[in-house]
């Protein structure tokens, strides 16, 4: 885990957090709204790539887009909730 | 996911309401599972309405592909065309188009249908097998419905039982990430076949003349003619007149029109369907806002919005119902157009505050059916005996009038103890169940008063002798007096006010009657409020439901207590008590809410003022500004110096368009603008008879302002049109497109923010023929140099002194405009040769044909247009981003060939028809490109120079291309009778930089045409083309007899078909590019009507058939140039596109409604030509108003194809 | 420095169980159609170094503006524009 450091700005350290944050969530289901289309992913996280995540996605706001693998820039991410196990789930969406 | 119905239509007798009105040859859709109970409940109630007789509606999630199995019971063939919705065109379209297979079914058929719906939203649907626009043809009989299409993993659920259903205009949809919401279907329908009881049409009782036709929504109407006998007739309510208790559910219990029911907070999404045939209607929802475009949150603010047919709105109420201030009640909804709400167009939003279960009462002992509350939210309190919710503190009686609300009146009640229960813990006089203001907002008081005083609209003396007007208490005695003009009243306050209203009522209690209308008891009024935040109940100046009724009688004064709680619009007032009698009598106003912090200074004096319609507006932070407000009428009961009325109806009461127009009390009508030598080309001009008595916004050049534009009276579409200026169409959103031109329904309210560039006189009108005609034209004056009646705006710099003396009414022609083209060009020149000509149009293959149309044309054109070598077709000129174009006009109209040199147009007339002879001058003028209008407005207007060009002259027009706007319309403005609707019009169309154009068949360069290729180095190939749709056009058929259109257009007319069921404003011809293709022609030779559209059976229709292949980049440039005031929709099939293309947030959609003289839109087709599926065929593109157009002759084709054709190269990609 | 609401300087954790107002970057956020501003409310149940978590959270939609979503909602610190621990989630107040 990043420790905060002196020589480091915070942005730079608030980002290295929020990457850390989804590596140690790997297997986990995650949803990310981006502001950018397709605007919503749900799906399993697959690994952390520098600051991008990878993710099998199962839903997003287009159905064409979805049972893909999909890198998500993390920066861009607006809000998110990554599934715990003692957590609340995110719903199944089903047709 | 796949889904399916099985709809059936069938003949079904409709009962309208508990009246027993009804509609003996209706027709619905129906799902096949509800046939024989539907069938079997009509059967068992003749005269009573039943659940199930509603227009069809279905659900669906975005994504699903729906598979409908279409049977028709009806005896003629018929079948659905669904909007917004891609499909086969050859399987699905529910119609018999051009070459493709027949998609309507004959009777006791079926067919497979099969929809992808590409996007959550409203997809309306109708029959196509039957357009005739008579009593035979489907749609008026109720041949439409609507598929709600929600979000991807929707479900929904019964409101009453919470179990899944099938159909229905009532549901709850969920959702596992989205709040649930309640559904509302609300279509409008109108101009259905209605009998009485007594099988006969309906009597108005009142004037004992037919009643006004049919206005109702999901197949319901609740007259006021009706609720009125019963007070006539001494059953209910003594001493009540009619009107003022309308909508009273104490005096007749609940009305038979849709009542969308929730609690308090309830999200909520209205699907708003135009089901009907021919008008448009303003959808107005009292307490609640919401966003124009559901997918912008930058776009305006809408409370009233009006919908043209076949078009389609989803109204999603902000904050959920009763809106911020929670406000629990009964909310109106209805159509704003008085003659359509008083004919019964109406429902409401009854917002409960405590449980319903279903154990309830209303007070006069109907049930209250129970009500879910919304899964995803706290259930409301259950009802107590102390505090049993609304409706049942309120303490009225059964069969007589609503109470008037505690505390509001002044010397009036204070509230019982259930009232007291209710209450919020400090309540005031305007707030006593809600409160809508924040503690500590600034409170603004009002003092206002309803008066009725003679209104004078001109210097010709046509005048209004029972005027109504809102107007300030202190400045009663100078308005009495005649030393202060009247004027609309507009207060001024910025946001985050409180206002506080003392309403007095001050009008006689007698509206006397005249040619226009009968004596009318108007013995109480209110002040209704649009926008602002209020508690319903109590404060609505309206009488509604089980509300209170919060008006006062003659003499009395009530206090309402309003918020404004962001910068808001104009916000509309008016009485609701009786504005069917008199609200076409100048009973409006407005509030402006500007930013906060603003001041309001008078625009000559300087001294700050909260009052006017001109005033000037100086704010810390933001630029100062000019506010003008403008208020359209109609409906205007004038008479003239002499006192003889003016355009009355055919009786008095009736509400056959009675009246003329006006705009602030005032109007300047043509026929009083000719100077000595009668030229029609001067009559803007102010040189010739002076400025105009209509409103002359002043500005300096360089200055912003605002225009607020709303409209106060009574039933009518009007096109505002502001010439040489523009604003952003959604203020809020600076990806919106530009436009000059706003079309608008009473009571709607639109901000235009802009800057006025330079000097000069900039004209602003109502373009439709009619109301220019009649006089809805004034100014912007831009000054250069300092002006004494105008101060500047302080953050403005200092005008220069005046150096030359400003111009004055000379009674002779203007001077010429100064030459533009003597400025040095920066950047390419494009130049255009166009001249002016009168030649014959045919407007199709079977004769219909305009012998005196009036056209522009280049001059390399002219002669083979002259000898037939090239058929005429409107005018388009293209130009780049960065150009500047030099148009160069000449004229060669001749005086012998103007048909009508009397100076009287005889077909189509407007109302007060006069002596106006051809003009031989002739003028361009062209739409949202940078020009001066002193030199290059292509108009003679104010006091700007003459503009227009005389026989064999010539005049040179320069306009810069600063913004890649799409398409412009051009018209002539020299005389609006004699040449418009004759076609002297056209189109320009600014495109990007760097396109080139070509001929779509020879791939060479195209200087004109309606139909290109767009090639840009940086832009995808686009075929482009222009439809130009156009009405009021005089017509002769082969024979070179007048055609009366639209009644000699009727499809399966009775004999002796009523002429008077056409408004002035329907008359003429109509169709796209100067062509029609008229149906009753086709009919003649081949008498099945669901053939029509064949090309199989007739060839091609006349109008223009654009060709693509699958996936080509297509944009559409729709422009109405002329001419009359009835609005019609335009409709593709099976296409869809971005509502505005340099917004891609906003909505997409399958039709564009309002189009109007002054409207254009460009239409970017999602997915190319075919769509995203790539479907091939020929789709229909046409009008949606089932009366009187698609009949009449507006629609054609654009054709898709699958494989290459030898004829049509293919787009380099 | 440490100032009355227990934000310090690079720690976020004195607002846990805090009821916050959170604005964030984006213009309008669209979950399978339905657009809203982001504008989120609720009691913060974790921080981060990079990001908190509201639990549960308000959701302020315009035509829903009291919507309890169905999950709680993680925020990246870098996304946040402005928030407040002083607009109590109930109340109500113009989002146009």
């Amino acid at each position: 885990m990043t420790q905060p450091n002196e020589c480091q700005p915070i942005n730079i350290i608030r980002e290295e957090g929020i990457s850390t944050h989804f590596s140690q969530n790997i297997n986990k289901k995650v949803l990310i709204l981006t502001e950018a289309f397709p605007f919503m992913f749900i799906g399993e996280i697959i690994s952390v790539v520098d600051d991008f995540v990878e993710m099998k996605v199962q839903n997003t706001s287009i159905p064409a887009l979805e049972g893909k693998t999909w890198f998500v820039h993390i920066d861009s991410i607006e809000v998110f909730y990554i599934e715990t196990e003692t957590g609340i789930k995110i719903p199944e969406l089903k047709e | 996911m796949k889904r399916h119905y099985h709809v059936v239509a069938i003949p079904i007798r409709i009962v309208l309401n508990t009246f027993g009105d009804h509609n003996p040859n209706g027709m619905m859709y129906v799902l096949k599972e509800n046939e024989e109970k539907v069938k079997r409940l009509v059967k068992k109630n003749p005269f009573m309405p039943v659940d199930l007789v509603q227009p069809l509606f279905i659900r669906a999630n975005e994504g699903d592909v729906v598979e409908i199995l279409f049977e028709n019971k009806l005896p003629f063939h018929a079948g659905m065309h669904f909007q917004e919705a891609e499909y086969d065109v050859c399987q699905s379209d529910g119609a018999n188009v051009g070459y493709n297979k027949e998609t309507t079914v004959a009777p006791c058929e079926k067919i497979l249908y099969k929809l992808h719906l590409m996007k959550e939203g409203n997809y309306y649907f109708s029959d196509l097998g039957n357009v005739s626009s008579d009593q035979n043809g489907s749609n008026s009989n109720g041949l439409v419905g609507g598929l709600c299409v929600q979000s991807r993993f929707s479900w929904w659920t019964d409101p009453e039982t919470g179990k899944p259903i099938n159909s229905g205009q009532y549901a709850d949809v969920h959702h596992p990430l989205l709040p649930s919401f309640r559904e509302y279907v609300w279509m409008f329908t109108d101009e259905m076949e209605v009998d009485d009881l007594t099988g006969n049409r309906p009597i108005n009782h009142f004037s004992n003349q037919e009643e006004e036709s049919f206005h109702g929504a999901n197949y319901r109407y609740e007259p006021e003619n009706r609720r009125e006998q019963l007070v006539a007739e001494g059953v209910v309510c003594p001493n009540c007149e009619g009107e003022e208790v309308h909508h009273d559910s104490w005096v007749f219990g609940d009305p038979s029109t849709p009542i969308l029911r929730g609690y308090v907070g309830d999200p909520a999404k209205i699907r708003l369907f135009h089901g009907g045939v021919k008008e448009t209607h303003v959808f107005h929802y009292h307490v609640h806002q919401w966003f124009s475009d559901p997918s912008d949150l930058a776009s305006e603010i809408f409370d009233a919005q009006a919908i043209s047919p076949q078009s389609h709105y989803t109204i999603q109420p902000l904050y959920g119902l009763g809106s911020l201030q929670g406000s629990f009640g009964d909310a109106v909804i209805h159509c704003h157009l008085y003659p359509h709400f008083v004919a019964g167009m109406w429902g409401m939003n009854r917002v409960f505050n405590t449980l319903q279960d279903g154990s309830q009462c209303y007070p006069n002992g109907v049930p209250i059916k129970s009500l879910k509350p919304l899964p995803d939210r706290p259930a409301p309190p259950k009802p107590t005996k102390m505090k049993p919710g609304f409706p049942n503190f309120i303490p009225g009686k059964v069969g007589m009038k609503a109470p008037r609300p505690p505390m509001g009146i002044v010397g009036g009640r204070g509230l019982t103890e259930l009232e007291r229960n209710a209450a919020i813990t400090n309540p005031r006089p305007g707030a006593v169940f809600t409160d809508p203001c924040p503690e500590g907002a600034p409170v603004k008081e009002f003092n206002i008063s309803l008066i009725e005083i003679p209104l004078i609209y001109n210097r010709e003396g046509w005048h209004d002798l029972t005027g109504r007007i809102f107007v300030l208490d202190e400045d009663l005695e100078d308005i009495c007096l005649g030393k202060k003009a009247p004027e609309p009243l507009v207060i001024h306050e910025s946001s985050h006010t409180r206002y506080q209203i003392n309403f007095t009522n001050r009008l006689p209690h007698i509206l006397d009657g005249d040619a226009f209308q009968l004596v009318t008891r108007t013995y109480e009024a209110g002040m209704h409020i649009h926008f602002v935040k209020f508690d319903v109940l109590v404060n609505d100046g309206a009488n509604v439901g089980w509300n209170y009724d919060s008006s006062v009688l003659s003499g009395e004064t009530i206090q309402y207590s309003y918020y404004a709680d962001t910068e808001l619009k104009a916000w509309f007032f008016h009485d609701h008590l009786f504005p069917g009698a008199h609200q076409q009598h100048g009973v409006f106003g407005t509030g402006v809410v500007h930013p906060r912090f603003t001041k309001y200074l008078d625009s000559t004096t300087g001294e700050e003022v909260d009052q006017g319609t001109e005033v000037t507006c100086v704010n810390p932070l933001i630029p100062d500004y000019r506010d003008f407000v403008i208020f359209a009428q109609d409906f205007t009961h004038l008479v003239n110096k002499d006192g003889k009325p003016l355009a009355p109806p055919p009786f008095p009461g009736s509400p056959d368009d009675p009246g003329l127009f006006g705009v602030n009390y005032k109007n300047e009508p043509l026929q009083f603008r000719l100077g000595k030598d009668c030229d029609p080309a001067y009559s803007f001009s102010s040189y010739v008879k002076g400025d105009p008595i209509t409103p002359i916004f002043k500005a300096y050049e360089g200055d912003s302002i605002r225009i607020r534009l709303l409209q106060g009276a009574q039933e009518e579409s009007h096109s505002f049109n502001v010439h040489g200026l523009r604003w952003l169409h959604e203020r809020g959103d600076l990806n919106s497109r530009l436009e000059n031109q706003q079309h608008i329904g009473i009571s709607e309210s639109f901000t235009m923010e802009m800057n006025v560039p330079r000097s000069g006189d900039y004209l602003w009108t109502f373009e439709t023929e009619e109301d220019l005609w009649n006089g809805l034209w004034g100014l912007i004056r831009a000054f250069d140099e300092k002006v004494p009646e105008l101060i500047k705006l302080p953050d403005r710099p200092e005008p220069k002194e005046r150096s030359t003396p400003l111009p004055e009414c000379t009674g002779i022609r203007p001077p010429s405009a100064a030459d533009p083209t003597v400025e040095i060009v920066k950047g390419p020149l494009r130049k255009y040769d166009v001249v002016a000509f009168q030649t014959s149009i045919q407007y199709n293959s079977f004769g219909d044909h305009d012998p005196d149309a009036i056209i522009f044309a280049l001059r390399e054109d002219m002669e083979a247009i002259q000898n037939g070598e090239i058929e005429p077709v409107p005018l388009i000129l293209r130009g780049n981003v960065g150009d500047t174009v030099d148009v160069t006009l000449t004229s060669y109209l001749k005086p012998e060939l103007f048909p009508f040199k009397d100076g009287i147009y005889p077909y189509p007339i407007v109302k007060e028809q006069a002596f106006y002879p051809p003009s031989l001058r002739i003028s361009l003028h062209a739409q949202l490109l940078d020009y001066d209008v002193k030199t290059s407005a292509g108009e003679t207007v104010g006091f700007n120079g003459d503009q227009t060009v005389g026989p064999g002259e010539s005049r040179t027009y320069r306009w810069y291309v600063d913004s890649a706007v799409g398409v412009c319309g051009m018209w002539d403005m020299a005389d609006i009778r004699n040449h418009r609707s004759q076609g002297a019009f056209g189109a320009f169309i600014a495109e990007p930089r760097g396109t080139e154009y070509l001929d779509p068949y020879t791939l060479q360069p195209a200087s004109t045409g309606a139909s290109v290729i767009l090639r840009n180095p940086y832009l995808p190939d686009t075929r482009e083309f222009v439809i130009v749709m156009h009405d009021g056009v005089r017509l002769l058929d082969k024979n070179n007899q007048v055609i009366f259109d639209p009644v000699d257009g009727i499809l399966l007319a009775p004999p002796g078909i009523d002429e008077d069921l056409l408004d002035t404003y329907d008359q003429g011809s109509r169709g796209f590019n100067y062509r029609s293709e008229r149906l009753i022609n086709r009919y003649l030779e081949h008498a099945k009507i669901h053939d029509l559209f064949s090309s199989d059976v007739f060839g091609d229709p006349s109008t223009p058939i654009f060709e693509s292949y699958v996936g080509d980049p297509v944009t559409i440039r729709l422009v109405t140039p002329a001419e009359r005031r009835r609005s019609h929709t335009f409709h593709l099939h099976g296409h869809r596109w971005k509502s505005d293309s340099k917004n891609i947030h906003s909505r997409t959609e399958s039709n564009v409604g309002f189009n109007v003289a002054g409207a254009k839109r460009n239409l970017q087709l999602l997915g190319g030509a075919g769509a995203y599926n790539g479907f091939s065929g020929d789709f229909m593109y046409r009008s949606g108003n089932i009366r009187w157009d698609i009949e009449q002759g507006m629609w054609g084709i654009m054709r898709v194809f699958e494989e290459l054709k030898k004829h049509l190269p293919k787009l380099d990609q | 420095m440490k100032n009355n609401k227990g934000i310090q300087s690079q720690d976020f954790s004195g607002l846990i169980n805090q009821e916050v107002l959170i604005i964030t970057q984006a213009v309008q956020l669209n979950l399978l159609g339905q657009v809203f501003r982001p504008i989120f409310c609720g009691t913060v149940s974790e921080v981060g170094i990079g990001h908190l978590t509201l639990t549960p959270v308000t959701v302020k939609m315009v035509n829903a503006p009291f919507y309890k979503f169905p999950t709680p909602i993680s925020i990246p610190l870098e996304k946040i524009v402005s928030f407040s621990t002083e607009v109590p989630c109930d109340l109500v107040f113009p989002l146009t």
